[in-house]
């Protein structure tokens, strides 16, 4: 409710903001994840919370908890390329704070092995890793919700596109779902819509 | 002291200075004439799509397209090459271009800015081309179709949902009359009455009131929904599915059996045919102000339906599946028309009507009259040229498409043979032998998969289209029908062979493993082919690339194997490959005297 009243106000403020993007199609600098916040809703997490503090040794141990995470689902009004769905992912998994959160708990994240080779052709940095059966998966399904106005002509002539993406992690065993998160962001477009 | 005389000119000089006034008002008013010509449709292209001789046509779209981002026809330029690399089964040749076309079509107010080009060509004859509604809603499904191609319907789906805008419902104006009409006349007509209600509203509030009355209503584009719809039944989206799917059968009736299809789930492999060319725009009206679409020049609409028959091993089925949308339709109808032609057309009549009175005042006797009549007749010659509606359109737009839901066997099942059985398709228009198309090497879909083909259906029944074979070896058909002993499968068609399998480790071993070219590495191999000035696509390209080696050109690929691409290059001969290095011919005469002796022996 509070993000359809948020994208009302947007609409509504969008002749005020004056933007100069013709498009709403999501760049790579639009993507941001909020690392800070999405570390303290896993700090927050009961499983986390549970979890002791314990750093990750060199090698591999039996009961370590392994992340694989997956390439984001694309549920969104707009055409995603790969690399879109994938900067996301590094963002969060790279992230200082978060990689720190899941250090000092002794989680290792790794990419599926058949992804790494295209993930890196992206031009994404992805660390070497051992390839460990996973005990956890991280997915993420991207959606945008799309807003229409007649602003200043008699046509469609101002858009906004809020793109979420909803994280989860999922453990492999149980499928209980351990967290899920959520970024979100917006791009906002002027110019007559079917022009 | 008096005023000097003024020297007068001499008469020679004052009349080369008329003379030269003139030929400067002719050549202006030539040079707008020529901007402004109604658009030609490229009658060769066409021509090679008819026959499906799509390599040469993507190639010809290729050289013919301004790489410069501000040329007004640089969107337009970009659908063709989409179009043709996707029909030509190489959708990844034209990546770049693709992301391109989306890019712009999802780009607001491109146009905003081409005022000194307005003032010189005339508003509609500056604008940078974006198509018609229905064009960009075919834009959005052709952009969708290579992602499906691809098996990402996430990609798919966003397409679809851009194809299906709001569109604009004249009926307050039109007083309960169609939007849509079979002949010009009858499409002039809708229009001139949208626009005489616009002027009769603009007249009643002093010229303040909105330029024309409509209503926003939702799209009836049937292959918008059906991708979507699609691509909601391969992510398993089931709300959003039946959503999509009640929509269909609200705007089409006529599909319900096949929305069931959709819903029920019983396919694996939908294939998207599309078929003939879509109308061409002219002119029509006072100066040529107001477009309409004519399909005497594109292909006749019926309601003629697809025939597919799939055979693998003992196992076949048939089945038949009716147009989904026709764009003859969807161009008659002004509810798929750009207001901005209306609005246009608007201006330009009155202009028109202006320009006209003005030269009955120019065949006044008066000789200054007579002067300013000669201006205005050049004025109006200038602004009839450029009051003309802009007809460009994309003239390799399908006049029907139809979408074929099939349930082939899986690469699990034992039906119809093993996995590596191949599935061969047969797809044709019914009672139209000359469009038959048969495929002959369509993977099976995997279980809990549904597979997307894309074909443009060649028109002229040339022999390979139902050829009903496989005559080279390549990455989705490892054994081909031409080969006289299993070798010539294995051995480079550069070095003699049938095979144009892009060369890898596996390739190399099974070569290997006959006793072929032992000593050659797979490095040795790809060196070969760079010799040639053969490049491979995967190895050697940067997302674009040429011709097939088969075709004369100089890359090595296998287009997707449901497509027509594949079909010709594939299911006919191209005669035996000429080698320019030394090393290659070197290597191919020894293999032929190798061979030679063998047979003899045998």
């Amino acid at each position: 409710m509070a993000l359809w009243a948020a994208m009302l106000a947007a609409c509504s403020a969008v002749a005020a903001c004056a933007p100069t993007a013709g498009t709403t199609r999501l760049g790579g600098a639009d993507i941001a994840i909020d690392g800070p916040r999405l570390r303290q809703t896993l700090a927050d997490a009961p499983y986390f919370a549970d979890r002791p503090i314990r750093p990750r040794t060199p090698s591999p141990t039996a009961d370590e908890m392994v992340i694989v995470a997956r390439e984001l689902e694309n549920r969104s009004n707009d055409r995603l390329s790969a690399s879109d769905r994938w900067a996301p992912v590094a963002l969060l998994i790279n992230d200082s704070g978060v990689r720190a959160f899941l250090n000092d708990r002794g989680v290792r994240v790794m990419l599926p092995p058949e992804d790494v080779a295209q993930v890196r052709a992206l031009g994404i940095d992805v660390p070497e890793a051992p390839s460990m059966a996973p005990t956890h998966t991280l997915t993420g399904v991207v959606r945008t919700i799309t807003r229409q106005a007649a602003l200043v002509s008699s046509v469609a002539d101002a858009r906004k596109d809020v793109t979420l993406v909803e994280w989860t992690l999922t453990d492999v065993r149980t499928r209980e779902v351990v967290w899920s998160g959520r970024t979100e962001f917006a791009r906002v477009a002027r110019g007559v819509v079917a022009d | 002291m008096p005023a000097p005389t003024p020297i007068p000119a001499r008469p020679s000089t004052r009349r080369a200075r008329v003379a030269l006034a003139g030929l400067g008002s002719l050549g202006t008013v030539a040079l707008l004439l020529a901007g402004c010509a109604p658009y030609e449709r490229d009658q060769q292209l066409i021509d090679l799509v008819r026959r499906g001789e799509l390599g040469e046509a993507r190639m010809q779209a290729v050289e013919r397209s301004n790489p410069n981002t501000g040329d007004r026809d640089y969107l337009l330029d970009r659908y063709k090459i989409v179009a043709l690399s996707l029909a030509d089964g190489v959708p990844e040749s034209s990546r770049t271009q693709r992301e391109r076309l989306y890019d712009l079509l999802r780009t607001q107010g491109l146009n905003k800015d081409n005022t000194v080009g307005s003032f010189i060509l005339g508003e509609g004859n500056a604008r940078i081309w974006k198509g018609e509604p229905f064009e960009q809603a075919m834009a959005y499904c052709l952009i969708g179709a290579g992602d499906g191609i691809r098996g990402d319907w996430g990609n798919v789906r966003a397409a679809a949902n851009n194809s299906l805008f709001l569109l604009r419902d004249f009926s307050g104006s039109l007083n309960g009359r169609s939007s849509s009409s079979d002949s010009l006349a009858g499409q002039e007509a809708v229009r001139r009455r949208v626009i005489d209600a616009a002027s009769d509203d603009a007249a009643s509030t002093g010229g303040d009131a909105q330029p024309f009355a409509y209503t926003p209503i939702a799209s009836d584009f049937e292959l918008g929904y059906v991708l979507k719809a699609l691509a909601n039944r391969a992510m398993k989206d089931t709300g959003e599915l039946d959503e999509t799917l009640a929509t269909l059968e609200k705007v089409a009736p006529r599909l319900g059996d096949f929305a069931q299809t959709i819903r029920t789930g019983d396919f694996n492999c939908a294939v998207i045919v599309d078929a003939g060319f879509a109308p061409r725009k002219v002119r029509t009206g006072p100066g040529g102000a107001i477009a309409a679409w004519d399909a005497a020049f594109g292909s006749t609409p019926d309601d003629a339906p697809l025939i597919v028959q799939a055979f693998a091993g003992d196992w076949q089925d048939r089945r038949t599946f009716p147009v989904i949308t026709d764009t003859v339709r969807l161009a008659r109808d002004l509810r798929w028309n750009n207001l901005e032609d209306l609005r246009l057309a608007k201006n330009a009549l009155g202009d028109v009507a202006i320009v006209g009175g003005a030269v009955m005042a120019g065949a006044s006797d008066d000789r200054s009259v007579q002067l300013a009549g000669l201006g205005l007749v050049l004025a109006g010659l200038a602004m009839k040229s450029t009051s003309g509606a802009d007809t460009r359109h994309c003239e390799l737009l399908p006049q029907r498409t139809y979408v074929a839901l099939l349930r082939l066997p899986t690469s699990d099942e034992a039906i119809g043979g093993t996995a590596s059985t191949p599935v061969r398709l047969r797809v044709q228009i019914a009672n139209r032998p000359e469009t038959a198309l048969l495929l002959p090497a369509v993977p099976r879909p995997r279980s809990g998969n549904i597979d997307l083909h894309y074909i443009r259906l060649p028109e002229t029944g040339q022999p390979w289209q139902t050829a009903d074979t496989v005559r080279y070896a390549n990455d989705a058909a490892a054994t081909s029908a031409a080969a006289t002993n299993p070798a010539d499968d294995l051995t480079p068609w550069i070095l003699g062979g049938r095979c144009v399998r892009t060369p890898t480790d596996a390739s190399v071993a099974r070569m290997h493993a006959a006793g072929i070219l032992t000593s050659l590495s797979l490095r040795d191999l790809q060196d070969l082919y760079r010799e040639e000035g053969i490049r491979i696509v995967g190895l050697d390209d940067a997302g674009e690339f040429g011709m097939h080696i088969l075709e004369g050109g100089t890359w090595l690929f296998t287009p997707a194997p449901g497509s027509t691409g594949f079909v010709r290059l594939f299911s006919q001969d191209h005669g035996p490959y000429t080698p320019r290095s030394a090393r290659v011919r070197a290597i191919a005469e020894d293999l032929a005297r190798t061979k030679a002796s063998s047979d003899r022996r045998d």
